[in-house]
């Protein structure tokens, strides 16, 4: 900060009744730049790091638990979801969609909820989930680094994560972010 | 606090109302209900909740040191011991339950930073990208000495009697738009070309 001041000195007189404005250009810049930053999104510091193991009951039947090594081999997609979560309930259209229309594997992860309101969630607005694992206590989504649902993971067919969206998934976020991501991962190196 | 703004939700508020509640207060009420003992039935949710503290006091001020230098990741400017977010509480609970399992507190550290990033550290890791973070304050105190320190040295040469700053204000280019924030820059970018008068007194009439 020494050195603007000493440039400062250095220039012609009639320039320098610009650094007023200059600096401000500088600050409104940084400013401007700030302003389309999202903090809320925090980065996930597991993208291309094997996912997280678990095994976890199933929502339909808890007998039975579903942990991801059985997705190996496959692209799929781990969607946080909870029957409180608003945002969910909006998302929840696109993932039936999906789940018709891509035949890419979607598992739920019901993240602190009661498995009755689950139940009645998925049969009312259907169900696009291969399976829904339940995470009663939170655990597994802290151990997946979840701060808030919806949230939806991207992994691919050696299990390692791929992608994260963070809030609910959007027609355009498919499209853009994640489809073309899904395309490639399919096409590289089948087993 | 909630997640409505950013088109998320955490678990809703009446989830964790048994749990939640000042640290503080949830403390002073744990001494009180341990030394009184008096009213074992009276607010059961409240007791549950104290109930580590007085299980273990060591375990406990470990958690609420460590708790102090994680951010809670859904109030961002809150630590996970301030937060009474639900996550916060959760993140709180596998904190005490890894130190409770022999983990120290680098490790616990670790663990949260693996998911969750640098974020989660309240106080930013020393890092080539966090210089900046950490040195600018210096850098500019520094810099504003600097500056402080050129227009004084100057003002003292013309053995002024009047404040650095009335010079500034009262010069003819000052007030040719310098804003208030730039005036000490503008007043060292001055100093060259400013008429001797300026420093002592007015000219005399007719000069």
């Amino acid at each position: 900060m020494n050195a603007p001041a000493v440039a400062a000195a250095a220039l012609p007189p009639r320039w320098r009744r610009y650094l007023p404005l200059a600096a401000f250009a500088l600050l409104a810049l940084l400013l401007g730049v700030g302003l389309t930053l999202k903090p809320r999104e925090v980065p996930s510091p597991f993208i291309g790091k094997p996912a997280p193991a678990f095994s976890l009951p199933v929502l339909a039947d808890p007998a039975r638990s579903f942990a991801p090594e059985s997705m190996r081999g496959q692209v799929w997609l781990l969607n946080v979801w909870a029957s409180w979560c608003a945002p969910c309930r909006d998302e929840h259209p696109l993932l039936v969609a999906l789940a018709r229309e891509t035949g890419v594997p979607i598992v739920g992860l019901n993240y602190k909820d009661d498995p009755r309101n689950a139940q009645e969630w998925l049969l009312r607005l259907g169900d696009p989930y291969r399976a829904t694992a339940m995470d009663r206590d939170g655990r597994t989504g802290i151990d997946w680094g979840v701060y808030g649902v919806p949230e939806t993971f991207l992994v691919d067919r050696d299990g390692v994560l791929r992608h994260k969206v963070i809030g609910p998934l959007t027609r355009e976020t498919w499209n853009r972010d994640v489809l073309p991501l899904v395309q490639q991962l399919q096409q590289a190196a089948r087993p | 606090m909630t997640g409505a703004a950013s088109g998320r939700a955490h678990p809703t508020p009446r989830r964790a109302a048994g749990r939640a509640g000042p640290q503080g207060r949830a403390r002073t009420l744990a001494l009180v209900l341990a030394a009184g003992l008096l009213t074992g039935a009276a607010t059961a949710t409240r007791a549950a909740e104290a109930v580590p503290v007085a299980e273990d006091p060591v375990l406990e001020s470990r958690v609420q040191a460590l708790s102090e230098q994680l951010r809670c990741l859904v109030c961002q400017n809150q630590t996970l011991a301030d937060s009474h977010a639900p996550l916060a509480q959760d993140l709180k609970s596998v904190v005490r339950d890894q130190l409770r399992a022999g983990r120290d507190e680098a490790q616990v550290i670790d663990y949260m930073t693996q998911r969750y990033g640098d974020f989660v550290l309240y106080r930013p890791p020393w890092r080539a990208a966090t210089a900046l973070l950490w040195l600018g304050p210096a850098l500019l105190a520094l810099a504003g000495l600097a500056v402080a320190w050129r227009h004084l040295g100057r003002a003292g040469h013309g053995a002024s009697a009047t404040s650095p700053r009335t010079d500034a204000q009262g010069g003819p280019k000052a007030t040719s738009g310098a804003a208030a924030a730039a005036g000490a820059a503008l007043d060292v970018a001055q100093g060259a070309d400013r008429p001797d008068w300026l420093d002592g007194a007015p000219p005399a009439r007719g000069h």
